[in-house]
C-alpha cells in the first residue's frame, strides 16, 4: 500500500550503491568495522576501532539486498 | 538585544545544561559501594515503592506525609547496606535532594497551587458549572460527556503552557469539583485530567519533558514536536473515544439530596471572567516567558478580576489573622488584609491555602529524588540499563521495545518525570545509537513513556499532585463544604483509567514492533541541532 510507504519502516533498510550519509559505527570484530542500521549490516572499510560509537560519513559501495549486508567506504574521520 | 521568546529560551537552556550536567557529574562521580552489590543501591526506592503499595495500594490511605516517611525509613534502612563510610551516603542524599529537577516541579507545583486557589476562590468554578448547564445537552447526558470534554481542555491548556503538573493542579480544583456537581464519575473524571496532562507533557514545545527529549537525543525540538503528533493523535482520540464510552457507562456521583439546590447556588456566569486569567497564562507561557512569570501574570489578573467584579475581597486573597494582644494588631487592622481575632491566628487566603496544601508532597519529592541519587551514585541505574541493553536488546525491533519498557521502569521508580527522564536520557541515546535509530523517534520514545508514566503510578508526582488538591477541597470549609473526604479518588483507582498515558505507552509498544513511525540516522539529519 503505497500511501503507508513511509510510514512504517522495515527492520532491515536497504540502500543503494553511491547513497552517502553519517552513521554510527556500532561495533569492531573479526570482519571489520560494522555500522547496524536496524538489523541491517553494513562493514566500513576504512574504519577501525577507534571510530566504534562515532558518528563518521560513509558512502555505500555494494549492497545484497537478500542477506540485509552491504559495505561502504569512510569518507571523513 | 535579544527578543522576549530568545530570553525565554537561553534562560531555559541555561536551566537544562545545568540539569544534564548535574545528571552526568551523578553517573561518573564517586561510587557508594553496597554489601550486595550494585543492585542493593536500588533498596530505598524499592522498599518506598513496597511501602507506597501497602499504605495506598492494599490499605487505600492516601497520606503524603505517610508517604515521606515510608521513604525516610527507606533511605535510613538503606543506609545499613552501605560499605565504608556512611558520610558518602549521607551526602549523596544532600546531593540528591538539591538537585534542581526537583526545584523545577516544585516551584511549577507551588505557582500553579496559588493561581489554582485564586480562580476557584474567585468563583471559577461557579462560572463552569453555569457554562455546563446552558450547554444545549440534556441534564442526563451532560455528566456522561463531562470527562471526554474535560480530557480536550486539559491536553489544549497543558500543550499551551507546557506543565502537566500545573495543568493537574488547575484542573483537579476547578473542573474536578464542577464535574461532581454535576454529576460525573469522579475517578474517570480524574482519569481524564491526568490524560490531559500527559498529552500537553508530550506535545507541547516548551513543557520540560519535550526540551530533555530532545536536547538529550540530539535533535531540535521544532522537529521533534512536528514528528510526535503521529503517536500522540492516535492515542488522543483512542482516548477521547474510551471517555465518552466509559462516560456512557460508568454509574456518576450523587452528591446528596440537596445537588439541585447546590448546583443553582455554585452558578454564576460572572466566575467566566477568569478564563482571561487562564488565556493570560497560555498566550505568557506561548511567548517564551517563564512559567513563574506567566503564571504570576495570570494570578494579578485573577485577583483583579475577582476583587473588581466582586467576587473575592481582599481577605479571601490574603488575610493576616493577628491575636488581640500583639503590639500592631489594633493600629493595623485598618489595613484591608489584616484582621484581629480571638482564635485562629496566622496567615490564610487562596495565596496561601494554594501554596501550602503542596508542603508535604515536596519533602516527599525532595526524598524519592535522593532515593534516586542513591540508586544513581550505587550503579543500580547503570546495572539495570547495562542488563537491558546487552541482554535483551539483540535486535532492532527488541532494542526499541526494550526502550519503552526501561524508559517505563524508571519511571516507576522515580516519581518526577523529569528526573527520571534525564536519569535514563543517555541509555536510550546508546541503545538507540547502537541500531542507528533517528535522534527524533529516539525522543519520541523518551518523551511518550516518561510523560505517560509519571502520571499513572499510584505514587508517581503527577497523581499525588491530583490527590493533594482533591485533599484542600475536602479541607475547605466555605464554598466547598459540600466536597467530603469521601469524594477523594484514591491514587491506585485512577491507575486503569489514565487512557491516554496506557494509549501513548502503547502505541509505541506497537511502533518498536510493526515499525510505524521508525526512522533510521541514515533517513534524515536534525535541521539544527539544539546548542545545548
Amino acid at each position: 500500500m503505497s500511501f503507508l510507504s513511509g510510514l512504517f519502516r522495515t527492520s532491515t533498510p536497504a540502500f543503494d550503491p553511491g547513497d552517502e550519509f553519517s552513521v554510527f559505527i556500532t561495533s569492531y570484530d573479526g570482519r571489520g568495522a560494522v555500522a547496524r542500521v536496524g538489523d541491517t549490516h553494513l562493514f566500513v572499510e576504512g574504519a577501525t576501532e577507534a571510530h566504534v560509537d562515532e558518528k563518521v560519513r560513509v558512502r555505500v559501495t555494494s549492497f545484497d539486498e537478500s542477506a540485509y549486508e552491504g559495505e561502504a567506504e569512510l569518507l571523513d574521520n | 538585544m535579544p527578543t522576549d521568546k530568545q530570553a525565554g529560551s537561553d534562560e531555559l537552556d541555561e536551566t537544562l545544561r545545568q540539569e544534564l550536567a548535574e545528571g552526568a557529574s551523578a553517573r561518573s562521580g564517586p561510587a557508594l559501594e553496597f554489601y550486595g552489590g550494585k543492585w542493593m543501591s536500588a533498596l530505598p526506592i524499592g522498599l518506598f515503592i513496597v511501602w507506597a503499595i501497602f499504605q495506598s495500594g492494599l490499605l487505600g490511605i492516601g497520606d503524603t506525609t505517610g508517604l515521606s516517611i515510608g521513604m525516610l525509613v527507606s533511605l535510613t534502612v538503606g543506609m545499613l547496606f552501605v560499605k565504608g563510610d556512611w558520610k558518602e551516603y549521607a551526602n549523596t542524599i544532600f546531593e540528591g535532594m538539591t538537585r534542581r529537577v526537583a526545584a523545577t516541579a516544585i516551584v511549577a507545583w507551588l505557582w500553579a497551587g496559588m493561581f489554582a486557589q485564586t480562580l476557584q476562590d474567585g468563583g471559577f468554578v461557579d462560572g463552569l458549572v453555569w457554562a455546563a448547564q446552558v450547554v444545549p445537552v440534556s441534564d442526563a447526558l451532560l455528566p456522561q460527556l463531562f470527562p471526554a470534554v474535560t480530557f480536550v481542555l486539559a491536553a489544549l491548556l497543558a500543550t499551551g503552557i507546557g506543565t502537566g503538573y500545573g495543568t493537574t493542579i488547575a484542573f483537579t480544583g476547578l473542573f474536578f469539583p464542577a464535574g461532581l456537581l454535576l454529576g460525573a464519575n469522579p475517578v474517570l473524571l480524574f482519569g481524564a485530567i491526568l490524560s490531559g496532562a500527559v498529552f500537553g507533557d508530550n506535545l507541547a514545545p516548551v513543557s520540560d519533558t519535550t526540551i530533555v527529549s530532545a536536547v538529550t537525543q540530539d535533535s531540535d525540538i521544532g522537529g521533534v514536536v512536528a514528528s510526535r503528533f503521529k503517536y500522540a493523535f492516535v492515542a488522543a482520540a483512542l482516548a477521547f473515544t474510551a471517555y465518552t464510552i466509559m462516560g456512557l457507562s460508568m454509574p456518576g456521583i450523587d452528591i446528596g439530596q440537596n445537588s439541585q439546590q447546590l448546583l443553582e447556588a455554585q452558578s454564576n456566569p460572572l466566575g467566566l471572567v477568569h478564563l482571561i486569567s487562564m488565556g493570560v497564562v497560555i498566550v505568557t507561557a506561548i511567548k517564551g516567558r517563564h512559567i513563574v512569570e506567566a503564571i504570576s501574570w495570570g494570578i494579578f489578573t485573577a485577583i483583579a478580576a475577582s476583587l473588581a467584579l466582586g467576587l473575592a475581597s481582599v481577605q479571601d486573597v490574603l488575610v493576616f489573622n493577628a491575636p488581640e494582644g500583639a503590639p500592631f494588631a489594633a493600629s493595623l487592622s485598618g489595613l484591608p488584609f489584616v484582621q484581629v481575632v480571638e482564635e485562629g491566628t496566622g496567615v490564610a487566603g487562596s495565596l496561601v491555602t494554594g501554596a501550602s496544601g503542596f508542603f508535604p508532597l515536596i519533602v516527599l519529592t525532595l526524598l524519592i529524588v535522593a532515593g534516586a541519587q542513591v540508586m544513581i551514585r550505587g550503579g543500580g541505574f547503570e546495572a539495570l540499563q547495562n542488563l537491558l541493553l546487552n541482554s535483551v536488546a539483540t535486535n532492532v525491533r527488541r532494542a526499541e521495545t526494550t526502550m519503552v519498557l526501561g524508559t517505563a521502569s524508571v519511571n516507576a521508580m522515580i516519581t518526577i518525570n523529569t528526573a527520571a527522564e534525564i536519569a535514563i536520557a543517555p541509555y536510550i541515546s546508546r541503545m538507540g545509537e547502537k541500531f542507528n535509530i533517528n535522534g527524533y523517534r529516539r525522543a519520541n520514545i523518551l518523551d511518550a513513556n516518561t510523560s505517560a508514566l509519571g502520571y499513572i503510578f499510584p505514587w508517581a508526582g503527577g497523581v499525588l499532585v491530583g490527590v493533594t488538591q482533591m485533599e484542600q477541597l475536602a479541607a475547605n470549609n466555605g464554598e466547598f463544604a459540600w466536597f467530603t473526604t469521601d469524594m477523594i479518588v484514591n491514587a491506585i483507582d485512577v491507575v486503569p483509567f489514565v487512557f491516554h498515558g496506557w494509549f501513548l505507552v502503547g502505541v509505541f509498544l506497537l511502533a518498536a514492533l510493526t515499525g510505524y513511525g521508525r526512522e533510521y540516522i541514515p533517513d534524515r539529519e536534525s535541521k539544527e541541532v539544539a546548542r545545548v
